[in-house]
């Protein structure tokens, strides 16, 4: 009876523990809604669509999101396959994330964008007579990781692309037309969903 | 005289050049008052016959390449057939313990041959035939993170070819090394080893078709290097439809082989491999795997001669390469069989992507020869190989094959169309005469998963 009582009173207590949430829904409701556990959008000229994403916590309760995108082409072709995968604390706040997936059969990886920590606060210097100091932007820690990490993503696409690897078409491939010469604008178009994980993600 | 703020990197280095030799002074005037663009500047010549461009730049003006060579094969683009065969994959999950991975694979094979064997001396024989050549369904089941087992079926033709084609389990057992056991083929030879949807002509050539063994109970180790791979193994001697038992003293099986890239003239690469296979039949006359076949009291076509005996083979040797850039490819192969009785032969396979990943050329050249009257057996068109189908039967003691054609590649190596001419002439100087000559049109479909 007693280990009862403490088991009981374990699992009371972790569920007054914070933890991380993520509002799928509110995700949905970002592109145009959830149809059939997928939405779809139109960003920097490219069509996507992007899959319901798939949550697991642990039980100090952090939270893993992955969020599946792929563009769309005429005919289902998918040369462009994107997986998002974001570490959020037990507060809410992302600490990680990273991209990964394939361009024209080609696997990319932007490596793991990290949280940055709030800059040491600078004792100000009196401006010269006549010139004029411009504020300094305020400390965003989210839209620099999301600024990060689409740059790393450009880049990585612009390898895949320009990478010598050889690839063969054969006649579906062909039929279908699905291939991606130019990468600028994949990077951008995966943006909105990266802000969407990050702002469905609270606790 | 304009002055320039900034001088691009390439104009100063032609002007160091151009300035360097005192004839091309006047040129380097013209660079730096912009009367000429540095690109357009003729490259000075040293006294010497040299290049002082070549110093800066290099040879070409490019990098020399440096470093080991690695042959890369190309990629298959994304299709919209991606996702339907990826349904073949029915589970997946690296992390399983117990099971990785449940796939479902099977192969459709339809073939179809017109022609005319013009016999010497007796009426023609019409190879004109329409066959569902392989229809084969299976699994592959990866487990426990080092074992990769296999069932397959074959449910086409007819008699002892319709059967378990194979169900075989394959365990790494170290990095580098595994163990195979289990109803399969012993390796012998490029075309026998290949998977048949992997076939560039229709038909396998005579002489593979000849010695290919058959499918028995055995045992192999083997371990793959960066260059070289080597194998060693036992099979039985015993030939069944399903599981085949122990019987005789069986058949000794090696394999070696030796891989390697070489980089070609215009910056890309190609890969060789070398093969050595070998067969040691201890059971020789009683073996029920070399042959496979049983055309025993078999009446052959050209000529109406009795086949008395299967050929029995104690040595069987096979050694090849294998040529792979990226638009060519190529195959060579000597076969030799020794026993009661002997044949010889090499087969020369060039192809060439004419549309890179849809349109192939491929040509075969077949040579196969015996000291023997009617030491070689086969078939022609869709009944080329006498395991499958053993009527019509051909005899004779030299033949020769020409086949020309061309595959369209639908999806990628899983649906191809195959369409070529075939020329065939089988010789019977050492038996009774009945030479026999064929002009074959040849038609397939292969649809793999």
């Amino acid at each position: 009876m007693t280990s009862l009582r403490i088991a009981l009173l374990s699992l009371g207590l972790a569920s007054l523990l914070p933890a991380a949430s993520y509002d799928v829904e509110g995700m949905g409701r970002d592109f145009n809604g959830w149809n059939r556990g997928k939405a779809g959008y139109v960003a920097a000229g490219w069509t996507f669509e992007v899959e319901k994403p798939e949550l697991s916590s642990d039980p100090d309760g952090n939270l893993t999101v992955r969020a599946s995108l792929h563009q769309l082409l005429p005919r289902g072709t998918r040369p462009y396959v994107a997986e998002l995968r974001a570490l959020a604390s037990s507060g809410g706040i992302i600490y990680s994330i990273r991209i990964s997936g394939t361009l024209n059969g080609r696997s990319f990886e932007t490596g793991e964008v990290t949280r940055p920590s709030a800059p040491e606060p600078v004792m100000p210097v009196e401006p010269a007579e006549g010139e004029k100091v411009e504020p300094s932007a305020p400390f965003d820690p989210d839209q620099q990781m999301i600024d990060e990490l689409v740059s790393r993503l450009q880049s990585a696409l612009s390898r895949s692309v320009d990478s010598k690897q050889k690839v063969k078409y054969d006649l579906s491939a062909w039929l279908a037309g699905g291939r991606v010469e130019d990468s600028s604008g994949l990077a951008e178009g995966t943006r909105p969903v990266v802000r969407s994980v990050f702002r469905r993600t609270g606790r | 005289m304009k002055a320039k703020h900034f001088i691009p990197t390439a104009t100063v280095v032609a002007l160091g050049c151009t300035l360097a030799l005192p004839l091309a002074a006047n040129e380097a005037l013209d660079i730096l008052e912009g009367k000429k663009e540095a690109d357009a500047a003729a490259a000075p010549v040293a006294a010497d016959g040299s290049d002082p461009m070549a110093e800066i730049f290099g040879e070409e003006g490019g990098e020399a390449p440096t470093g080991p060579v690695t042959y890369t094969p190309a990629e298959w683009a994304p299709s919209p057939l991606d996702p339907i065969w990826s349904r073949a994959v029915l589970f997946e999950d690296e992390s399983n313990p117990w099971v990785q991975q449940l796939a479902i694979m099977g192969m459709f094979h339809f073939n179809g041959s017109w022609g005319t064997a013009d016999i010497e001396r007796t009426p023609d024989v019409s190879l004109d035939a329409t066959r569902t050549r392989r229809a084969r369904l299976g699994a592959r089941l990866r487990a426990f993170g080092n074992t990769e087992i296999e069932a397959v079926g074959e449910f086409a033709g007819d008699g002892d070819y319709s059967r378990l084609e194979r169900l075989k389990a394959t365990t790494r057992v170290l990095p580098n090394h595994s163990v195979s056991f289990g109803k399969m083929r012993p390796r012998f030879g490029i075309e026998g080893s290949k998977d048949p949807q992997m076939l560039l002509a229709p038909e396998r050539a005579l002489l593979s078709s000849m010695l290919m063994p058959a499918e028995s109970l055995g045992v192999m180790f083997s371990q793959d290097c960066d260059a070289w791979d080597w194998g060693l193994g036992w099979f039985s001697n015993d030939s069944d439809r399903y599981v085949p038992g122990l019987e005789g003293n069986g058949m000794i099986a090696a394999n070696l082989a030796y891989e390697s890239a070489e980089r070609l003239d215009g910056g890309g690469a190609m890969r060789t491999r070398w093969t050595l296979d070998y067969l040691y039949n201890m059971d020789h006359r009683k073996s029920e795997i070399v042959p496979r076949y049983d055309l025993r009291s078999r009446i052959s076509a050209n000529g109406g001669q009795v086949i008395t005996a299967n050929p029995a083979f104690r040595h069987l040797v096979s050694t090849g390469i294998e040529l792979e850039g990226d638009c060519f490819a190529f195959e060579g192969e000597f076969m030799l069989a020794n026993g009661e009785v002997n044949a010889w032969g090499l087969t020369l396979t060039p192809s060439f992507w004419v549309v890179p990943g849809t349109l192939k050329a491929v040509a075969r050249y077949h040579y196969a020869d015996t000291d023997d009257p009617a030491g070689l057996v086969g078939g022609l068109g869709v009944s080329s190989d006498p395991f499958f189908d053993g009527s019509p039967t051909f005899v004779g003691d030299e033949f020769h094959s020409f086949y020309l054609g061309a595959n369209l590649h639908l999806y990628q190596d899983k649906v191809v169309l195959l369409n070529g001419m075939e020329y065939a002439l089988m010789k019977d100087d050492a038996g009774l005469g009945f030479e026999t000559n064929a002009w074959i049109w040849h038609t397939g479909a292969r649809v793999s998963f």
